[in-house]
């Protein structure tokens, strides 16, 4: 019940938002919409997905939120993540800083689900980009899932608090038409893993002649085992899209 | 100052790989796969059967060790020689026997002849290490099974896990599956041992289950009714009870460690104690 409050709560927020802003001539606004597939040792024989992600920013303030819908397991559960964003933009000593505040809320199965919070700072100089950040994670077990399984106690976990981190670098400069990267990163915006856990991601994006839509390719390798240095195959995820600049 | 800085990471760096008894090889690629080892342990349970222990009471207790690191022996002798000597069903060392070279295999191997009880162990991570499941399989042989111990009217299930690459892998996951769907409804309780922590409470510099897998974990136990989850790995003894499900995280039975010590484990009907206990 207190989540699907805040839930409520976190849409009137966005919502409000996007009203306000949305009358600046100044605001600009993005939409990426992707469809994907997550394979791993438990999500058999794969996971299928759409999602889109309209991202709006206004003068020094930004915010975003990322929907992952479920396309191939929909009656154990219709959205794999919702990731929420308000960030700001500024600078210190001259360098291009963005702090962002998330909340991002994942419904496990018909018997639990997860919700991450917390803070990120991201910087970025010509061909590399930083991010640095720190999450909360609270498992919690779904009200139908207490009745069935006669659970009366212990509903929730909370987790350590969990570093998160990416460092990208692109191999070409930002203003090119098109790009490739390399980015090693323990999130992204439909999964956080630990911080003991790092993915390694390889993607490419190009930018049509008047720069208003970008197709991308974003793959991710998740291994199992690094800091038991015995490194295991673990899963892949594939995100194939465009980004269309409002 | 740079330059300083630099020359002290290099000597930090250079000191620890020098005195770490570690195998750096599987940063790059493991030899010793999971689903590999999977199927090695599938075979030896081919030929040989489910050990089943009985109890001439309701209630009964086991012990169970981790993280021996085998080298140095004075705790493991400590620990086998008082479970020789006392009303404990059963052992369970569940990963980290040893530091992973095949002499501390044999070192191991020989210790174990002090006890004439019945002794239940898993891999873990350091069981991998120079190639070491070799020796594993060759001194003990499966490291996916299940055993059964019978009181007068019940009987429990202990199902040991393979996890020292951090995840279960996809055929096991599928067995440990397989077997609850089928088996669990005929015990009272059901107790899953393995050597990585599966939770995080705390924070650990080693590695845990990638979140996907954790989460189809605690899933499954809840649905299956886990009564308890017994691992170790992090060195830090921690007890989580999340739903139904009790994640104990042993203390480490490595010589010199100040909190070396052993869980007792006290099953009856309706529940079940856990005993933290320093050597």
């Amino acid at each position: 019940m207190l989540q699907k409050l805040i839930m409520r709560k976190l849409y009137i927020i966005l919502i409000l938002f996007f009203c306000f802003n949305f009358s600046d001539t100044y605001a600009q606004f993005k939409l990426d919409l992707y469809s994907g597939m997550s394979l791993n040792q438990v999500e058999q024989p794969a996971l299928y997905r759409l999602g889109h992600s309209p991202y709006f920013e206004n003068k020094n303030i930004f915010a975003f939120y990322n929907l992952d819908l479920n396309l191939n397991k929909r009656n154990e559960k219709a959205i794999n993540s919702l990731w929420l964003n308000f960030g700001y933009n500024f600078n210190i000593k001259e360098k291009p800083l963005k702090l962002s505040l998330f909340y991002m809320y994942k419904p496990v199965s018909h018997i639990l689900n997860s919700q991450n919070m917390g803070l990120i700072l991201n910087y970025s100089i010509s061909k590399w980009e930083f991010s640095l950040g720190n999450n909360t994670n609270i498992y919690s077990y779904l009200k139908k899932a207490q009745n069935t399984f006669e659970i009366t106690e212990n509903t929730r976990l909370i987790n350590a608090l969990n570093m998160m981190y990416s460092i990208k670098y692109l191999f070409l400069n930002k203003d090119k038409t098109w790009n490739i990267y390399l980015n090693l990163s323990n999130f992204n915006n439909i999964l956080i893993d630990k911080e003991i856990n790092p993915m390694l991601n390889f993607g490419s994006f190009y930018k049509f002649q008047d720069k208003k839509i970008k197709i991308f390719m974003d793959l991710w390798y998740q291994q199992a085992g690094l800091c038991n240095i015995r490194v295991n195959y673990y899963g892949f995820l594939l995100n194939l899209g465009l980004t269309w600049e409002i | 100052m740079g330059n300083l800085i630099k020359y002290l990471i290099f000597t930090l760096l250079s000191a620890s790989l020098i005195s770490c008894d570690l195998d750096l090889t599987g940063f790059i690629r493991s030899t010793d796969r999971i689903e590999d080892r999977f199927q090695q342990s599938m075979a030896y349970n081919q030929n040989n059967p489910i050990n089943h222990i009985i109890s001439t009471e309701e209630n009964y207790s086991v012990l169970c060790a981790s993280d021996l690191h085998i080298g140095k022996t004075e705790n493991a002798e400590y620990l086998f020689n008082l479970y020789e000597n006392s009303q404990d069903l059963a052992l369970i060392l569940n990963g980290d026997l040893v530091t992973g070279r095949k002499e501390n295999y044999e070192v191991f191997y020989n210790l174990t002849k002090l006890v004439s009880k019945p002794l239940f162990t898993t891999a873990g991570n350091h069981e991998l290490y120079f190639d070491g499941w070799k020796y594993y399989y060759e001194f003990f042989g499966s490291s996916t099974y299940y055993f059964v111990i019978e009181t007068p009217t019940e009987q429990d299930l202990f199902i040991c896990l393979d996890s020292g690459s951090a995840s279960l892998g996809k055929s096991q996951i599928k067995w440990l599956e397989d077997l609850l769907k089928n088996e669990r409804s005929k015990y009272r309780h059901c107790t899953v041992i393995g050597h990585t922590n599966m939770l995080r409470v705390k924070k650990t510099t080693t590695a845990n289950s990638p979140s996907q897998e954790l989460e189809y974990l605690m899933c499954l136990f809840t649905e299956y009714k886990i009564d308890l989850v017994l691992n170790g790995h992090s060195h830090s003894r921690n007890l989580t009870k999340f739903g139904n499900t009790n994640y104990v995280i042993t203390d480490p039975l490595i010589v010199g460690h100040k909190n070396a010590g052993y869980s007792k484990i006290i099953y009856k009907t309706g529940e079940i104690d856990i005993e933290f206990i320093k050597c």
